[in-house]
């Protein structure tokens, strides 16, 4: 049964300040490192230091020795054996090269060995004194090395992605011209400003507490199931505040088995943090890639044929695609195109999704590329990409109608924000003083992922609502918005509603990633906070002594804390239903399926794995769009490219917060910048070994760097991919920004730099 | 200075008194430990964040006698019958915010929080000590700060609003 009362929309869309504002502003948010867990003890991880090859011996001795010095652990242990991990979630990702079963060395940085002591200054110091022996093999650093093959062991050959439409070939002898170019982006690590920790408190033999910074509660308890034996539900993490992820918190990584290990030989808890070299090393990263192109364009300047043969890096066992190629599958209109991805091994460890994994470096590539073949056409960047527009009705790839598409508008009001009109097309013909000017742009695009998500909500007997979902807040604003979405589904004020997440007792939730948990999670909470009002509703309707006794349900109205019949007093409040419903409190829980998806999907989410619907449905392409406008200033002299000015506008379905989906955007626009100018993790050819692991020589913008930043949004709801319209916008910020630096620092200098970082040795 | 230090290596401990957010601590410390770790692990003063440990980041950010410091660079002993104040220290009589605190919220001057500590210690002694006159200025004074979400344009527009607003709430 259910009522149709209305819910007016009071705080969903509006620019609302975070919920969680105030704990983070206090210093009160607990993050992982901080919980105080009685009699804890302190680990240090040690990381090899060469590329490939065996540990001969770890002499221990002068470590045991320091006082305080509880025990050192490592593949000499006896006792600490893992069983592989299998099909989940993707493939073991994190978990592929298990800790201390061996003693070989597959990856930079791969943990080798842990000393847990009283103190963390007595661990630290005893890691220091590990005498530890190598036999060194030879190894393939990086992409590049990569490419002279893979002589060693390989259980699972890397595989080659295609993608194939039309006669590409044909048309490419056809073109009226043609054009090749290559493009490379580097390896990159994600680096939140919270380093990953862990700690891990056993109950007994079968029962382990976890706390961790994760962006998806199921993966250590999947995890410690194929590893350890242990029954999943008796695995409680807890994961209320996370200090970023970026993607590489959506995994189980080394270290969380080090930890749990380390607890159970020792028989107390146990407390882990990375230092900061070790989030180069052991924790995954973006994996270099290159994307080489042969176009052909039609005497129009349209788009006749691509041929794209892309390479990502991947690591010395897993396979994880960085899905370089799907940007250009999908962009443009073009009806003939061949796509060969080949993933080639490296000694650098497991790779990972980092935020817009494929779509942020394969928009580089494609992005410039665009700017390359509109100056050959003699056409504005802008009225090109126009020209090769995809009609709303037809994505290339599929042949499918987009749910929603508005790109047309988001070039326009971008441009005109930007002042777009007012750019002069010859390379450094604009100047302000001899400072000079570029102005560059590029096309966004981010496909829409969502997952089954399920939440309970809670009327409590003071007549506060508490929302439950065991998903996460990694900076997104989660608490904010599923805090707005029930509170105008119950007519309360947002300071009534209590939002839980991280705990994994809660209600089972996908992980945190792909820009899916508002539109996912949000579709949850709505249904538990309108299935409680409705709920609430029939127990009104049904019982003689509520004034709303006999009303019809269609006339009732949330609001004030309760239910009222529309435009008058008659009514009562959440609290007087409950009081006469003789219970404490009252719950609905629900469970939702997004469009697309299946109870399949629902079965998997609650059975703790991977559940995702994908962008493409059998009726519909759902993607999220956007257009990115950069200025930049160079001076002639250093050659130093400073990014003045950002505009893009998006086109992400229906905004649910205002003011944190702005934020979202400009820090992916801001992090598109990072990749155009700043960030590259440099490898030592000689060692294997990264350069940079610290965040004085792996360079992050500081605000400084940073100039005006605009997100402008469209807010059209997609109904094709939930009842709510949400597509999410954690990632299509960073999509295009690069290229859009790059192609004004074209425009600024004249130089065409067709790898980032951009940096003044390439502009020399 | 005394001789104690060369003595230390006995029990590798020494004794240490300091004011911390206007309570007087007596601790015994390691000789190596840093005033960040000591916040956090022995003191149990959270709010003050390890981003790097190596003085890049900026996240442990607090005020020692009133000028900002690196905790994790700092010396724990160095801090000798000093005062020193975190984010604990900022809101005012009754829990309420600091302007900055407020300000931080009403601009969305932060994502994950993580580095917002930090962040607030530097805002706060960047309009203090006049460094606030323009955007221009507000970067620069806050670019020891790293913040991985790039919450920047938010983070210059709270400073600002504090600092035009003559430390007025926003």
């Amino acid at each position: 049964m259910t009522t149709q009362g209305s819910h007016p929309q009071k705080y969903v869309g509006a620019r609302v300040s975070r919920v969680d504002g105030p704990a983070k502003v206090r210093g009160e948010a607990t993050y992982t490192a901080e919980f105080e867990v009685p009699n804890l003890a302190h680990a240090v991880l040690v990381s090899a230091t060469i590329a490939h090859g065996r540990i001969r011996k770890i002499g221990d001795e002068a470590a045991r020795a320091v006082p305080g010095v509880l025990d050192v652990l490592s593949h000499q242990t006896p006792g600490l054996d893992l069983k592989d991990v299998k099909g989940y979630p993707r493939g073991p990702a994190g978990t592929a090269i298990l800790p201390f079963q061996n003693g070989e060395v597959l990856f930079r940085g791969q943990p080798i060995a842990v000393v847990v002591a009283e103190s963390l200054e007595a661990a630290r110091h005893a890691a220091l004194l590990l005498d530890i022996e190598y036999a060194p093999d030879d190894f393939r650093a990086t992409l590049e090395e990569g490419r002279r093959g893979w002589p060693f062991i390989d259980k699972k050959k890397p595989r080659q992605l295609q993608h194939s439409r039309g006669d590409a070939s044909r048309a490419l002898k056809d073109a009226a011209t043609t054009f090749e170019a290559s493009y490379d982006t580097p390896v990159q690590h994600h680096n939140p400003m919270e380093m990953h920790a862990v700690i891990a408190a056993w109950d007994g033999e079968d029962r382990l507490t976890l706390y961790e910074p994760t962006q998806w509660m199921q993966s250590a308890p999947g995890v410690l199931a194929q590893t350890l034996g242990l029954d999943p539900d008796h695995v409680h993490v807890i994961s209320p505040f996370v200090g970023g992820g970026f993607g590489n918190k959506a995994t189980t990584w080394p270290h969380l088995l080090v930890t749990v290990l380390a607890a159970r030989v020792l028989g107390r808890p146990v407390k882990l943090v990375l230092t900061r070299a070790q989030m180069f090393a052991a924790v995954g990263y973006r994996a270099a890639t290159r994307t080489s192109y042969r176009v052909g364009l039609d005497a129009g300047g349209q788009l006749a044929a691509v041929d794209l043969q892309a390479e990502s890096q991947t690591g010395p066992v897993d396979l994880f695609p960085e899905q370089v190629g799907n940007v250009a599958k999908m962009l443009y209109a073009n009806e003939n195109m061949d796509l060969t991805h080949t993933m080639i091994r490296t000694h650098a460890g497991p790779n990972i999704m980092m935020r817009a994994p494929g779509e942020a470096p394969g928009s580089f590539g494609l992005e410039v590329l665009m700017d390359e073949l509109a100056e050959k056409a003699g056409l504005d960047p802008l009225a090109f990409r126009r020209l090769n527009h995809a009609p709303e009705n037809q994505d290339p790839e599929s042949g499918l109608p987009y749910s929603s598409k508005h790109l047309l508008e988001c070039y326009e009001r971008g441009a005109a924000a930007f002042g777009w009109a007012r750019r002069t097309p010859q390379p450094g013909s604009m100047r302000d003083g001899r400072t000079l000017i570029g102005w560059g742009m590029a096309t966004a695009v981010y496909p829409v992922y969502t997952s089954a998500a399920t939440a309970r909500a809670r009327l409590c007997g003071d007549g506060r609502i508490e929302i439950e979902a065991g998903s996460h807040d990694i900076g997104t604003g989660t608490y904010s918005i599923l805090a707005q979405i029930a509170a105008d589904e119950l007519g309360v004020d947002i300071g009534q509603v209590g939002v839980k997440l991280g705990d994994s007792r809660l209600p089972k939730n996908g992980y945190s990633g792909g820009s899916r948990t508002a539109g996912s999670v949000g579709s949850a909470v709505q249904a538990a906070a309108s299935g409680l009002r409705q709920e609430l509703a029939d127990l009104a309707l049904g019982a003689p002594e509520s004034p709303l006794h006999g009303a019809a349900p269609v006339d009732l109205e949330a609001r004030d804390g309760g239910l009222y019949v529309k435009g008058s007093d008659r009514g009562e409040r959440y609290t007087t239903i409950l009081k006469r419903t003789g219970r404490d409190q009252y719950d609905a829980y629900r469970e939702t399926i997004p469009n697309g998806g299946s109870e399949k999907d629902l079965e998997k989410l609650k059975q703790g794995q991977e559940s995702s619907v994908e962008a493409v449905t059998e009726r519909y392409a759902r993607y999220s769009f956007g257009a990115v406008f950069a200025e930049v200033r160079v001076d002639p002299d250093f050659l130093t490219p400073r990014v003045s000015r950002l505009v893009g506008a998006f086109d992400i379905g229906k905004v649910l917060n205002a003011k944190t989906a702005e934020s979202q955007l400009t820090g992916g626009m801001i992090w598109g910048v990072s990749a155009a100018l700043h960030e590259v993790t440099h490898t030592d050819p000689r060692t294997g070994l990264i350069l940079n692991s610290n965040l004085a020589d792996y360079h992050v913008p500081v605000n400084a760097d940073i100039g005006e930043v605009q997100a402008i949004m469209l807010d059209y709801p997609d109904y094709h991919v939930s009842a709510m319209g949400v597509r999410g916008a954690g990632e299509i910020g960073i999509v295009g920004t690069a290229a859009a630096v790059a192609n004004a620092v074209y425009h600024a200098t004249g130089k065409r730099v067709r790898e980032t970082p951009i940096t003044l040795d390439k502009l020399l | 200075m005394t001789h104690s230090v060369w003595e230390a290596p006995e029990t590798g401990e020494l004794p240490l008194s300091l004011t911390v957010n206007g309570v007087q601590r007596h601790l015994t410390l390691p000789v190596q430990a840093s005033l960040l770790d000591t916040l956090r692990e022995r003191l149990h003063l959270t709010g003050t964040k390890k981003g790097c440990d190596h003085g890049q980041c900026g996240a442990c950010t607090v005020l020692v006698d009133g000028q900002t410091h690196l905790s994790c660079l700092t010396l724990a002993l160095s801090c000798e019958g000093r005062e020193v104040r975190t984010v604990e220290s900022l809101a005012g009589e009754g829990g309420a915010l600091h302007p900055m605190q407020a300000a931080f919220i009403e601009h969305d001057a932060f994502q994950c929080g993580y580095c917002t500590p930090g962040q607030l210690m530097s805002a706060v002694a960047c309009v203090e000590t006049g460094h606030a006159g323009s955007e221009g200025e507000i970067r620069e004074f806050m670019s020891g700060n790293l913040c991985r979400c790039a919450a920047y344009p938010q983070i210059v527009a709270a400073v600002r609003s504090v600092a035009g607003g003559q430390g007025e709430q926003p």
